[in-house]
């Protein structure tokens, strides 16, 4: 499939979207940040790729600065969706604020967290 | 500093200026920035959502305190709505279980130092500090 790039203003600037798949994985790389005005952008981006039979994604967050409590429902209702067709949803990448906001929503042990794209990638061809 | 916010989403644009304005003047550091930032969003989204029909306007103040700054929400005309309370989040049940509301206001109390909500005659005060250490 094509590459797909798309850049969504936010609140605070905006928000860098690359997608593109490897086999049947779907990786969606972010940049910048993520809020209440485009965090349903990405929700329904990846709604789009379920919506084609795609059911593994892999967010690279390396270089994401700022997400909101809008972007982990996001993230959460990706999770749902895909858990009842026995996809994945994994998260990479995470680090600085972002991470401790993972971490005071105790989400850090319940979604599939990786340092870095290649080890979320690595994860499923093992 | 004060501003007066027309009760829509798209102010959370002014909001976010006024703040980041206000950071500039003042050389807050990072630390400060995102909780600040983080924390309004989620109030003010909260006031918007939760009173769609109230047509008053949302008083907003920021200022020094200390090394980090005191945040001052004003909402007028609404329900008594504790924020500072200790809401049941159950942030250890398993994702697929995990409901998404009250989320924001867990994080909000582990984000800042203090919070403080004070209702008298519909009119709510949330007040917060946020410090680099």
């Amino acid at each position: 499939m094509e590459k797909i790039h798309k850049e969504i203003l936010g609140l605070m600037g905006k928000i860098d979207i690359d997608c593109w798949d490897e086999s049947d994985l779907i990786i969606v790389e972010l940049k910048g940040q993520l809020d209440v005005y485009n965090s349903g952008d990405v929700d329904k981006l990846i709604g789009a790729y379920i919506h084609r039979g795609f059911n593994k994604f892999v967010l690279n967050l390396e270089q994401v600065t700022y997400l909101d409590s809008s972007t982990i429902s996001v993230f959460i209702h990706c999770y749902q969706k895909l858990e009842k067709t026995n996809g994945k949803f994994l998260l990479a990448g995470l680090q600085g604020a972002p991470k401790e906001v993972f971490d005071m929503a105790k989400l850090h042990d319940v979604f599939e967290l990786f340092p870095d794209i290649a080890s979320a990638l690595q994860s499923q061809t093992s | 500093m004060e501003l007066e916010i027309v009760r829509r989403i798209d102010s959370l644009k002014d909001i976010y200026d006024f703040i980041e304005s206000f950071f500039e003047s003042n050389g807050t550091e990072e630390p400060v920035r995102y909780p600040v930032h983080f924390v309004v969003e989620e109030l003010f989204t909260n006031m918007v959502k939760y009173n769609p029909g109230n047509m008053n306007t949302i008083l907003l103040d920021i200022d020094l305190e200390g090394d980090g700054v005191k945040v001052m929400i004003t909402d007028y005309d609404v329900d008594d709505f504790d924020v500072s309370k200790k809401r049941d989040v159950d942030v250890s049940a398993p994702l697929q279980e995990r409901k998404v509301g009250g989320l924001g206001l867990h994080l909000i109390r582990h984000m800042v130092d203090k919070l403080d909500y004070h209702y008298e005659d519909r009119q709510s005060r949330i007040t917060f500090t946020k410090g680099p250490g």
